[in-house]
């Protein structure tokens, strides 16, 4: 059974069967939940006691109020000694703006830059612009480089020396211009020269790199500094370069540094401080985007900070409950979580969603004895609560007080209270049916203002109830200045006990999912437009996301051709051609042996045998081939050796074709392979490795 | 002889070599300045970039004898240096000499000699004589060698000793004209322009052998300071315990950098070093005189990688940064 059945049966319970029932009865003094009433105390003096605490609209005369705020100040007592400037706050009038719901913006004391000129915004479109043509030529380009994978590029080994960190801040020094400039007069007027003229320049170079014209790097000289100034302003080049000069007679020149040598020095550097050394483009372009962003925040600039603490602020509401008794603690967990354990509970209009979708088991906790106490809000109430929040619409009638019908007489003791009704906010009081289609008893109002009802209540069997109000105005600083405000507010609390959670925009914010986190946080166009970003830099970055507009070859054949020809080359240079064709020929032959189906044993003749009759060639010539590529006894004279090697480099190379030769068409099925010819270089590896060159052979070897 | 004189005469040898050989300056400015500072140089470049015609100009407006060496495998020492041949007249043995007794020596292609013939060089590049059955004979004076050779041949040559690479003072890679001065050497031919016949040209002798000894001394007293003989030892010193190097450059490196940038220095018209001169001339002098780790060169690494890298590791003397 729904927790909302419960409560129709309940009622149906309580009813009269079809008949109007009676004027609903007084509230029990303790509920079935377990918790007792709060006793009542003196509230004023906790009014006071809240205000002692200073709030910022009792200290400060300039305090801006709303159009909202400042409806209360017809209704505040003058003079009023809790909260002294009140007073001269009210009469400065609406100097503030309401923004969202809990957002104050003061226009008069709120600096605001005032919005880029045209100029400024043209330039800024225009440098968007370039922004995105150079992604996208970049994109373009990436796209047109993937078409050409043989253009490789050359992996060039470059790596900074590691700094150490500690060196690092050991080293700190000066980099601000004018007090590089300071030091160095100062030195100048110390007599010590060389320092000035050093700190001098170092001005000029700090100038300089702020700039962005040079690069001040422990390994660049004046020289890389003169040249980077003569590329992007080359006029000023002859200057620097004199200063240069000049400073460089002193540093390695041993020119003595003269006062006359400084102020040289100096007057050249102050020359070109003086110069616009920045490109003005990139300044502009600086200044119109801080001016686009700084337009950008003052326009979503909100004073939020102190919203708790002015006149539409809850915090003296929380500090009073606090003092009267009460346990006030803001809910954050879900509502779907709610349980006996909280004795009282405040839904005030920002908690919307997770109240939604927790009635039922607002009603079930209701019908174990829980006090709900609606403050106003745009929310459609469940059937079980039998009301409806209506209009919604700006009046300028007088403010009528709030007054308590005869009927509630005992629930609520006699008081004055009143609200401001700039907004005009109604209680409609449905009339339920239960289940066999009688009437059930409406709730009882509470407080009427002027003909409409602003506070009702209805109770249920188990001691809950649901109190209904038509707006929050009793729950702010304000209220509590306002006549018996404070102690009706109590009142309309304190038979729910003190144990009284406030559900508010934070409520149940821990969302169930990321989608819900996505939904309830309104992320969806900011995910969108990060997404959108991602996919941008995806297609310029390429390969760095997988597989976009293709990955680049990776020629990993060609890389590999590369090493074995560059291993070659080793070979070749260090004459290793023989030693390289005796490894070979070693793994030649038992490939052979393997592969052959030899009847006449493995010596070196049935292999001959067997590969002259599979290739057609003379047994002779393929004894020599295989003999030939055999280790060979060294006679231990290196440089014999060596000389060998080079003149017997080229019939190396042909010997360690015809091994190859054989080894691939000796070995396969028995198919007759051509004889091989002098030109033709089945692996140029082996090329590489005899001749220690490209492979191309000279005339001389060509013949041999 | 003053630096203003030295630097005015050294843009005058400019002047008159940019009429015979167009383009090619920084190859003609490290040549000046390894013959101001007594050094030798090796020219690698592929054929047909004007090696040769940089130092037949340069014999003429230097005003030295010059002569040249084709290297080839079949040429000998005594090729290169001369020896003792029977006067059959006089009954005697008489010392005719090589091509190496000359004051500028064109070495072509001398990698193409074997090891034995190119050993005949190293007496004559560091000693400045020659010893031949005994007797040592000196070289003219000034003598400097500069040699060539071909980067893209590896077939049928004998790359160079590091006994021998150690004694040139740069090596200079030489490297295509850019299309603009591609054009003017097109537009110099069409105008008559023939270098195997530079005498028509007409052109100018700058120096005497006896200036360029004077110029060569006077760079020694070029001013070099302290904290720059620690950079360039800096320098050298990281090239011996740098990852990529075999093996690296030895202290003839040092004195050899010291030595151009001393020469630098006096071309730029300055009677004392900066540390533009060493940077300037770090690549060229030691790119030649170390050796690259075997991974290092199958990844594609070259001497001038590291040397750059080096360059960017050390701190610059008097530098502002931290």
């Amino acid at each position: 059974m729904s927790g909302a059945s419960c409560l129709l049966f309940a009622l149906a319970a309580t009813s009269t069967g079809g008949a109007p029932s009676p004027a609903p009865t007084p509230p029990p003094a303790t509920t079935a939940a377990g918790a007792e009433a709060l006793p009542r105390k003196d509230v004023p003096p906790l009014v006071k006691q809240v205000y002692q605490k200073g709030f910022p609209y009792c200290a400060d005369a300039n305090y801006p109020l709303t159009h909202d705020e400042h409806d209360w100040c017809a209704l505040f007592p003058k003079p009023d000694d809790r909260c002294p400037a009140l007073a001269k706050v009210c009469n400065r009038e609406v100097t503030a703006e309401m923004v969202g719901q809990h957002g104050r913006e003061s226009p008069n004391t709120t600096i605001t830059v005032p919005a880029p000129a045209l100029p400024f915004r043209a330039l800024l479109w225009i440098v968007l612009a370039a922004a995105a043509a150079a992604i996208i030529y970049s994109i373009a380009r990436h796209v047109v480089a993937q078409r050409a994978p043989d253009h490789q590029e050359v992996d060039v080994i470059t790596t900074e020396a590691p700094e150490d960190p500690a060196a690092a801040i050991a080293r700190q020094v000066e980099t601000d211009v004018q007090r590089l400039l300071a030091r160095a007069r100062a030195a100048a007027a110390a007599g010590d020269f060389g320092t000035a003229v050093d700190d001098a320049y170092a001005a000029l170079l700090r100038k300089l790199e702020g700039a962005g014209i040079v690069t001040v790097e422990s390994h660049r000289t004046n020289g890389d500094h003169v040249r980077d100034v003569g590329r992007q302003l080359p006029t000023l080049r002859p200057r620097l370069q004199t200063v240069v000069t000049n400073v460089e007679q002193v540093q390695f020149g041993g020119a003595a540094p003269t006062e006359g040598r400084f102020r040289s020095v100096l007057a050249d550097v102050l020359g070109l401080l003086s110069e616009k050394l920045a490109g003005w483009l990139p300044f502009v372009v600086k200044l119109g985007l801080g001016l686009a962003l700084a337009g950008a925040v003052s326009s979503c600039h909100v004073n939020r900070e102190g919203w708790d603490r002015s006149p539409s602020g809850r915090s003296g509401v929380v500090e009073l409950l606090e003092h009267y008794g009460f346990t006030p603690r803001e809910r954050l967990a879900s509502l779907s979580k709610l349980d006996t354990s909280v004795s009282a509970l405040l839904l005030l209009p920002g908690a919307t969603d997770d109240v939604d979708a927790n009635w039922p088991v607002i009603a079930n906790w209701v019908a174990e004895g829980g006090t709900l106490l609606v403050a106003g809000g745009k929310r459609s109430l469940p059937s079980w609560i039998g009301v409806t929040i209506v209009g919604d619409k700006a009046t300028a009638a007088t403010t009528p007080p709030l007054t308590i019908p005869k009927e509630a007489g005992e629930r609520l003791p006699k008081l004055k209270a009143v609200v401001p009704s700039r907004r005009e906010v109604e209680l409609a009081v449905s009339v339920s049916r239960s289940d066999d289609g009688s009437e059930e008893a409406p709730p009882a109002i509470l407080l009427v203002r002027g003909k409409a009802n602003y506070a009702v209540e209805r109770t249920y069997e188990g001691g809950g109830r649901a109190i209904v109000l038509a707006d929050d105005l009793l729950l702010t600083n304000a209220s509590l200045l306002v006549d018996d405000n404070a102690r009706l507010l109590i009142e309309l609390l304190r038979p729910g006990g003190p144990k009284l959670e406030i559900a508010g925009e934070l409520t149940g914010l821990v969302s169930k999912s990321p989608i819900d986190s996505v939904k309830r946080g309104r992320l969806a166009p900011a995910m969108l437009q990060l997404l959108l970003l991602i996919l941008l830099f995806f297609a310029h970055k390429g390969a760095f996301f997988g597989l976009p507009i293709g990955d680049p070859n990776v020629v990993k054949r060609r890389r590999f051709s590369e090493h074995a020809r560059a291993i070659g080359l080793l070979y070749g240079r260090n004459r290793a051609g023989r030693h390289a064709l005796e490894l070979y020929g070693s793994y030649a032959l038992e490939r052979m042996r393997e592969r052959l189906n030899l009847t006449g044993g493995k010596s070196l003749l049935a292999v001959a045998e067997e590969l002259a009759t599979r290739t057609g060639r003379p047994l002779g010539e393929v004894m020599r081939v295989l003999v030939e590529s055999r280790p060979v006894k060294r006679e231990g004279d290196p440089e014999r050796e060596r000389l060998l090697q080079e003149a017997n480099s080229a019939r190396d190379l042909a010997t360690m074709r015809d091994i190859a030769s054989l080894l691939q068409h000796g070995t396969q099925g028995g198919s007759q392979s051509p004889a091989p010819s002098p030109g033709r270089q089945t692996q140029p590896s082996l090329v590489a490795i005899t001749t220690g060159g490209t492979g191309e052979r000279s005339g001389s070897q060509r013949q041999a | 002889m003053n630096v203003a004189v030295l630097k005015d005469k050294l843009d005058r040898i400019r002047a008159e070599i940019g009429r015979a050989l167009i383009g090619q300056e920084e190859v003609v400015e490290h040549t000046l300045i390894a013959v101001l500072a007594r050094g030798h140089v090796l020219l690698e470049g592929a054929p047909g970039l004007g090696k040769t015609l940089l130092v037949r100009t340069l014999g003429k407006v230097l005003g030295c004898e010059n002569k040249r060496i084709q290297f080839t495998p079949d040429l000998m020492p005594s090729d290169v240096t001369g020896g003792n041949v029977f006067n059959q007249q006089r009954g005697g043995f008489e010392f005719l000499r090589g091509p190496v007794f000359t004051q500028l020596l064109l070495a072509d292609e001398i990698n193409r000699a074997p090891a034995k013939t190119q050993s005949s060089l190293l007496e004559a590049m560091q000693e400045r004589s020659v010893t031949i059955d005994g007797t040592t004979r000196p070289l003219p004076e000034p003598f400097f060698v500069i040699a060539t050779q071909n980067p893209l041949e590896s077939q049928g040559t004998y790359p160079l000793p590091e006994a021998q690479l150690d004694r040139f003072l740069f090596k200079l890679d030489v490297r295509h004209p850019t299309t603009a001065n591609e054009k003017a050497i097109l537009a110099s031919h069409l105008a008559g322009f023939d270098a195997a016949a530079l005498d028509r040209m007409g052109l100018g002798r700058v120096t005497t052998p006896e200036e360029l000894i004077a110029m060569q001394n006077a760079i020694r007293g070029v001013r070099v300071d302290d904290s720059l003989l620690e950079y360039i030892a800096d320098i050298v010193g990281r090239t011996r315990s740098h990852r990529s190097l075999y093996f690296g450059a030895s202290p003839r490196a040092s004195i050899a950098l010291l030595a151009g940038a001393q020469a630098r220095a006096v071309s730029a018209g300055r009677d004392f070093v900066i540390p533009d001169d060493v940077k300037a001339l770090a690549p060229a002098t030691i790119r030649h005189r170390v050796g690259l780790q075997p991974d290092a060169e199958i990844e594609g690494v070259s001497t001038d990688d590291c040397v750059a890298e080096i360059l960017r590791e050390v701190r610059v003397p008097a530098t502002i940064a931290a």
